[in-house]
């Protein structure tokens, strides 16, 4: 049985914003503490990217974190992938976990389709003995043919966003985080990419989806939240959620 | 400047060390420093060390990408140090007077080993912002990145002793049991590289000025350590040679293959620098490292 359970989670991070910051450090080194202080304040920046949000999930549920840009949905994601560890509050989570938060993971334009695909196959510590099979599964899919033996940056942003796809869904995960959905090249690739997802997706125990598409959410989710400025503000089912979501926009 | 830098850090790290010691007040698992440094060791030193698949992949992908598209591709890594190692020993013989025969051993060997520490150091503090991409998008252990960056550089020195080989054998420096020191030489300093990423890269994510401080040390310390001169030309100025402890690791590599002799005192003291940074490394990631991703 997966799991999601998610307590008080707040997330807050600085951000320098004069990057050269040791000038500064070394005058207030010299003065003392007192300009230190305030050198500190004005340099540093706090973002509090999640403020207190509790979730529960269980096998079945599919989440839509719905919300506008700078929500917070990616940094909840990023948390779930342990990607970012929370400045306090609890997680916990039971199942492989499977991140889609951004497939462009890996690639080297030098290198030729077929090493990017075992490369990044061995850096995601893919059993030894199934990655010769895996690497068959994905050339096929991609159905780049001879075009694998050839260094990626020969190939159009479709061949390279196939590519991708085709690598970062090779996936039978417990728990799927997506972010959006994913473009995939052409018309007939994005009808196989969109078979594939909801292949994958029907394997999958929880799924949580950071999305903007209104028919994605609608269609694969029975569960949603609103966040707003790092806090869930709102849940419901997705149709509801979702309208109320419009309406708070064109009002 | 760098005395003071240093101190900037080293208050930054206290600072930090200070309050999670006294337990953090804003992190609701309140642990002592104790608990964070065995944890790192637990849940990212030791599975990442240990996979040797994940960082040997990464480093040949790195070692791939030298001279890539150059004819002579990696090779060009052997024929640099060639070319330095030959025309510094034959300048040098001509101006000072000096015999080929003893001058060239001893800058080939002398030159590639401080190839191998310059590289590893200077790529310390930019080794984060490096491997940036995969750090903000995957939880991998932030050792597999440290461990491959300095498997990669011990590959490159390999392939360049190459060049100390061929000087060894034409100019006849002899065999000894001394040179099966070398592997433990060769250990060490992989072990201090790593250690010492850990400390440095750290310390460079968020004080991006530190590379550029490394960057225009580097030639000084180039002059200061015998490399293309000998510890016996200081004189009386000894101390400058046994304090340098870039002396003593280019020692270990040096004295077995030139001198036929083990150099327990470099041992030592390469041992003691190698120890003391993974001690500081493992402190600093064990506070910080949780913090790297929102500092690339």
């Amino acid at each position: 049985m997966a799991y999601i359970k998610v307590d008080n989670l707040r997330l807050s991070y600085h951000v320098l914003v004069e990057t050269g910051s040791i000038r500064k450090a070394m005058i207030s080194n010299l003065l003392g503490g007192f300009v230190r202080k305030k050198k500190d304040n004005k340099n540093i920046v706090t973002i509090d990217a999640i403020r207190g949000v509790d979730l529960e999930l269980d096998d079945g549920d599919r989440l839509a974190v719905i919300g506008h840009n700078g929500a917070g949905k990616t940094s909840l994601l990023k948390v779930l992938a342990s990607i970012y560890k929370p400045t306090s509050g609890s997680v916990r989570i039971s199942g492989e976990v499977e991140s889609l938060i951004n497939t462009g993971f890996g690639l080297e334009m030098e290198e030729t389709g077929r090493e990017n695909i075992r490369f990044i196959l061995t850096l995601l510590g893919r059993p030894i003995n199934s990655i010769e099979q895996e690497i068959e599964e994905i050339s096929e899919f991609t159905e780049l043919g001879e075009f694998l033996d050839l260094p990626v940056r020969t190939y159009s942003t479709g061949m390279q966003t196939r590519l991708s796809f085709a690598i970062s869904t090779n996936i039978k995960p417990e728990i799927l985080l997506m972010d959006e959905m994913i473009g995939a090249g052409d018309h007939r690739f994005q009808e196989k990419a969109q078979k594939r997802i909801e292949q994958i997706a029907k394997q999958t125990k929880i799924i949580v989806l950071a999305s903007h598409a209104e028919a994605l959410i609608k269609e694969w989710c029975n569960k949603a939240i609103w966040m707003e400025q790092g806090k869930i503000i709102d849940v419901g089912g997705p149709e509801e959620l979702w309208a109320s979501y419009i309406k708070s926009m064109t009002s | 400047m760098g005395k003071l830098y240093l101190g900037v850090i080293l208050k930054d790290y206290g600072k930090r060390l200070y309050t999670i010691y006294m337990k953090d007040a804003s992190n609701s698992i309140q642990k002592g420093l104790i608990n964070e440094t065995l944890d790192f060791v637990k849940s990212d030193f030791l599975p990442g060390i240990l996979n040797f698949g994940r960082w040997k992949a990464l480093s040949l992908r790195s070692l791939r990408a030298m001279n890539r598209r150059a004819k002579l591709g990696f090779l060009w890594v052997i024929m640099s140090a060639t070319v330095f190692v030959v025309a510094v020993s034959l300048v040098y013989s001509l101006v000072f007077n000096i015999d080929v025969d003893v001058l060239l051993p001893y800058i080939a060997t002398g030159y590639i080993t401080w190839a191998l520490i310059m590289s590893a150091l200077t790529s310390m503090p930019i080794l984060f912002t490096t491997y940036a991409a995969y750090i903000t998008q995957k939880n991998l252990p932030l050792t597999v990145y440290v461990t491959a960056n300095a498997f990669e550089k011990m590959v490159v020195f390999i392939a360049q002793s190459l060049v100390i080989l061929v000087t060894c054998c034409v100019f006849k420096t002899g065999v000894s049991l001394a040179l099966l020191i070398l592997p433990i030489s060769l250990t060490l300093i992989f072990l201090t590289a790593i250690g010492a990423s850990f400390f440095i890269g750290v310390a460079a994510v968020r004080y991006r000025d530190l590379g550029q401080v490394v960057n225009s040390s580097i030639l000084i310390i180039f002059l200061l350590t015998p490399i293309i001169w000998k510890p016996e030309f200081s004189g009386k100025r000894a101390l400058i040679v046994e304090l340098n402890p870039i002396y003593h690791f280019i020692h270990i590599i040096r004295a077995p293959i030139l001198e036929h002799e083990i150099p327990l005192m470099s041992l030592l003291v390469a041992s003691g620098i190698c120890l003391s940074f993974f001690l500081l490394g493992f402190v600093v990631m064990a506070a910080y490292r949780h913090r790297i991703v929102f500092w690339l």
